[in-house]
Order: C-alpha cells, then sequence, then structure tokens
C-alpha cells in the first residue's frame, strides 16, 4: 500500500469513527419528555445530595444528572439545557430567571441555617471575636441574603462581594460609614468561604465587621473548593474560621441522620463539633439557605409539578410510557 | 480488596460512564484538529509566501498561552455573546459543543508546527532530484515531503492527544462530562478514591493513546525509510 492510499484509509476510518461516536452518545442522551438533571459536584456526592434524596423519595432520574458548577447551573436550567437543578434557596437567580423551587413535601432537607464556625483556640487568643461576630446573630433572614446574593449574582451591573458586603455593614449600623480597618497589631485572621457567592458574601462581612471593629488584620481565603476543603482546613488550623450551615455540618460532616427541627440541628452540631474537634458554632446569621430541586416556572406549571413528590410521580410515568 | 470491591460497585458505572464520555470528547476532538491543522501545516510550508504562513501560524500561536480552564471558560461566554448577537439560541452554551470547540482549538498548535517545520526541513536537495525524475508536486508530497516529514507530524500529534486528554477533564466544570466528573467530586468532596478514579483512567487513556499512535506511524512508514 502507498502513503496516499494508507492516508486515505485512515481519514475515511476517523470519519467513520466519528459518526458512530457522535450516533451512540446521542442515543445515550435522555429521550423527549425526560428530565434532565443538573447537579453540583458536591450535591451529587454528599449523603445529604443527591443520593440521599433519591433513596428517601424513591427515584432515580433515566440518565446521570449532568454535573457542573455552581454558579452556572441557574442558567443552564433558565436556557432549557437542563430541567432540574439542586439550586440553594437563598440564590438570588431563582427568582431573576422566574424559576420556581419545588416543595420538599417529606421534609428530607434538614435546615441549613449559616453561622460563623471558628477554632477554640482562635477565639481563645482573641476573646473579642464572639462578641464581633454575635452581632451579625439574625441579622440576615432569608429575603435579605437573597437580595444580597442578587447584587452580586444579576446580569446587569454587578457588584463585588465586598462592596455588596461593606454597604450591608453601614446600612445596619454594624460600622460607620467612614470605618477603616484597625492597624493589624492584634495578629492575623484567616477567614475562608466555599466556592459560591453567598460564601464570599459571608465571608466579606465576616471580615469586614472584624477589621472595622478590631486591629485584628483579616486574611481572605475564600472561594475554596468545598465543604470539605474548608472544614479539614479549619480543622487542621489553616485556616480559624468560616460560615457554616448547620444540617451541612450535621448530615454531611457528622454523617447523623437529618432532622427538620432547626434549634435541635444547631444544638447537636454545637454540642458535637466542640466536643470531636474544639471547634464553636457562633450564633447564626438568621437565614435558612436549604438546597432546594428547582425548575423553570412555566415548565413546572406545565407538567403540574409543585412538590418533589409531584416530580418522582412524573420520572416515574414518563419512564413507563 | 473488600473496599476496592464495593468502591467499584458504587462508582462502577459512574467510571464507565465518565470514561466513555472522555473518550468520546477526546477522538472527536483529535480528528477534527488533525482534519484542519495537517492539511493547513501542508499548504502553509508549500506556499511560496512566508507572510501568510507567519501570520497564520501566529494567529494560531496566540492560543496556545491561553490557560485551558480559561479557554473553555472564554467558549462558553464566546457562545453566549454570538447567541444574544444573533438574538436566538443558535449555540448550546453548555455541554459537548463549546467543550469541544475548546479541544479543538487548544490541540491545533502542536499539530500544525509540526507538519509545517516537517515539511520544511525537507532537503531541498532531495527535491530537486524529485523535480529532476519528473514528479509533479503532488507525487512529491505524497513519496518525498509527507514520509520523510511523517515522523515530525507524528509527534505534534501524539503531543496534542495527550494534552486534549488531560485538558478534556477540565471541561467537567461545564456540563460536558468526562473523567474530570469524577475528579471534581472528588475534591469537593474530600474523596480520595474518587479523585483517582478519575486521575487513573485518564492517565491510562493517555498511555494507551500513546501506544496506539506510535503504531499507527510504524504503519504509516513507507519501508525503505
Amino acid at each position: 500500500m502507498s502513503l496516499k492510499t494508507k492516508l486515505a484509509l485512515l481519514a475515511a476510518l476517523s470519519i467513520i469513527a466519528v459518526i458512530i461516536l457522535v450516533l451512540v452518545s446521542s442515543l445515550v442522551g435522555p429521550r423527549a419528555g425526560r428530565l434532565k438533571a443538573g447537579f453540583t459536584a458536591e450535591f451529587i456526592e454528599r449523603p445529604d445530595g443527591y443520593r440521599g434524596l433519591a433513596k428517601a423519595y424513591g427515584f432515580r432520574f433515566a440518565a446521570e444528572p449532568r454535573q457542573m458548577d455552581p454558579g452556572l447551573m441557574y442558567k443552564a436550567c433558565a436556557d432549557e439545557a437542563v430541567d432540574v437543578i439542586c439550586a440553594f434557596a437563598t440564590d438570588g437567580r431563582i427568582a431573576a430567571y422566574d424559576l420556581v423551587t419545588l416543595e420538599d413535601d417529606k421534609e428530607y432537607f434538614p435546615p441549613y441555617h449559616a453561622a460563623p464556625l471558628i477554632r477554640a483556640e482562635t477565639l481563645a487568643n482573641h476573646p473579642e471575636l464572639e462578641d464581633i461576630l454575635n452581632r451579625l446573630a439574625g441579622k440576615l433572614d432569608d429575603a435579605a441574603m437573597r437580595d444580597l446574593n442578587l447584587q452580586v449574582d444579576r446580569e446587569d451591573d454587578p457588584q463585588k462581594a465586598a462592596t455588596v458586603a461593606r454597604h450591608f455593614l453601614v446600612s445596619n449600623g454594624l460600622i460607620s460609614a467612614d470605618a477603616k480597618p484597625g492597624d493589624g497589631s492584634a495578629g492575623t485572621l484567616r477567614i475562608g468561604g466555599k466556592d459560591f457567592t453567598e460564601q464570599s458574601i459571608l465571608g466579606e462581612i465576616m471580615s469586614g465587621l472584624i477589621e472595622c471593629s478590631s486591629n485584628i488584620e483579616v486574611e481572605r481565603r475564600l472561594y475554596l473548593g468545598g465543604t470539605m476543603i474548608c472544614f479539614n482546613a479549619l480543622k487542621s488550623g489553616d485556616l480559624d474560621l468560616y460560615a457554616e450551615y448547620t444540617g451541612t455540618g450535621l448530615v454531611n460532616i457528622l454523617h447523623r441522620k437529618p432532622v427538620s427541627d432547626p434549634d435541635q440541628a444547631y444544638s447537636a452540631v454545637k454540642r458535637e463539633f466542640e466536643e470531636k474537634w474544639n471547634l464553636i458554632w457562633l450564633e447564626s446569621f438568621g437565614f435558612n439557605n436549604t438546597y432546594t430541586l428547582t425548575m423553570r416556572r412555566k415548565h413546572a406549571e406545565q407538567l403540574g409539578i409543585r412538590t418533589f413528590s409531584d416530580l418522582v410521580a412524573y420520572i416515574r410515568s414518563a419512564d413507563t410510557k | 480488596m473488600i473496599a476496592a470491591a464495593g468502591f467499584f460497585a458504587d462508582y462502577g458505572r459512574d467510571m464507565l460512564q465518565s470514561a466513555c464520555e472522555h473518550l468520546v470528547l477526546t477522538v472527536i476532538a483529535m480528528v477534527v484538529a488533525c482534519a484542519i491543522a495537517i492539511p493547513l501545516g501542508i499548504v502553509l510550508a508549500r506556499c511560496r509566501s512566508r507572510i501568510i504562513a507567519n501570520v497564520a501560524m501566529g494567529l494560531v500561536s496566540i492560543i496556545q498561552p491561553i490557560p485551558s480552564l480559561a479557554l473553555v471558560a472564554l467558549t462558553v461566554v464566546l457562545f453566549y455573546l454570538i447567541n444574544e448577537l444573533l438574538g436566538a439560541r443558535v449555540l448550546a452554551t453548555l455541554g459537548t459543543a463549546p467543550a469541544l470547540v475548546a479541544l479543538v482549538a487548544y490541540a491545533l498548535l502542536p499539530i500544525l508546527r509540526n507538519t509545517y517545520t516537517g515539511i520544511r526541513q525537507v532537503d531541498p536537495t532531495v527535491m530537486e532530484v524529485a523535480t529532476g525524475m519528473g514528479m509533479t508536486p503532488r507525487q512529491m508530497l505524497f513519496s518525498v515531503q509527507l514520509p520523510l516529514a511523517l515522523p515530525i507530524i507524528m509527534a505534534g500529534v501524539r503531543i496534542s492527544t495527550v494534552w486534549t486528554i488531560g485538558v478534556a477533564t477540565l471541561v467537567s466544570l461545564v456540563g460536558a462530562g468526562g473523567l474530570g466528573d469524577l475528579i471534581f467530586r472528588g475534591l469537593s468532596n474530600y474523596h480520595v478514591h474518587l479523585i483517582l478514579a478519575g486521575a487513573a483512567p485518564a492517565a491510562a487513556l493517555a498511555l494507551a493513546f500513546d501506544w496506539l499512535l506510535a503504531r499507527l506511524e510504524k504503519w504509516l512508514t513507507p519501508s525503505g525509510l
């Protein structure tokens, strides 16, 4: 065979291979009428995520959920690239993109109230921190947090998390409008945050409040790769403080069964985290950022889906069709 | 052993699916990249005007210094902007389409540059002899230039393939699947086995492709060279 023949053969084979691959992968994809899910990497794997939810409600999506970055899933749902996402209840984009959160009618998800989680050692070195951070207690309800998140995530005129945080602190009278950071003579504090907007805002709020109310210098380590990265860094002393959610602490970190009572969840994590790891839960900011399955409003109405159970029933009926 | 068996029972399906997605992404991206870069490299190398060749190579070279993660992100944004411009949803901003465009763009340069260099470095005296024997430019390409440039072209293809397999782990972030799914899931949950379950097949895939391409090169080389 000459080189020319071999090359022609190779080209033909490659084209056939590509056509076969494209055909096969389009056949494997979900058929019409079936719902496509888009979840974050963390949600797919967490004990209180897709696995636990699928077990509690007894269902499975026909196609494996598509995995994507938390920031992308709202737009992906609005643009009909996926139909169901694991939205965070306090994300401003749910309302902005006209999405609707479904009701967790079997109360699978525990409450996820956010609170500062701090090392006992750090608190012993800087006892004033407890008082400073507890000034934030109850200052943010669901609507307020959603509003702050949207200010950062909106498509037109998005704000920096630091700007939004500063404005929040000033307008709530927590710091004065001309407050400046202290001189840093009291040492450095490392504040962490996970890889989504709300965590950056909470990180900036805590950082700004501490900087302007003490002489502690703050090193921000926001946008870390997820819950276990933050938690393990805190445990090993690479972080001093970050905002954690009670449900996440209870189910994802302690591997306890979900409870539906917020106070019970809070006191359980508070007790166990201190006993086990010498980590202290300070007072909650007030809002509950639960995971929630979310769809396009029109799509959900059209399919008559209002609760998680409706969704499961729809998936089952589509499967048997 | 029991732990390993349990792990595969839990994640075997995911691993298989991710590996298949990874394979599909890599093969399609590489075939398309070769189909663009090799002919283009040949045309540029045989082109009399050096300026055109330099401009074309320069344009493709701009892509390479962009970090691969940024290139994936830029493709998504580019698709989004095109949609906005056209006022309709023409391109999928999520999933396989933007991922493939980014992978192809990233695979182009090594193949293009090696094809161009490979053809250009053929000894001019050999070409003179070929012309003297009465070969047409077409015969010259397939009987002299390509066989002599083959090792260099294939080296480019092999480098590109290994890169593409690596970069394809990143497109998980834009919903294109692949072994990156397992790696990112492992990272966000501190699950070492999951990270390995994504990384080890990716490495194995790279080795397997490299070996296959080496065999291919051997098969393509005319006897006597």
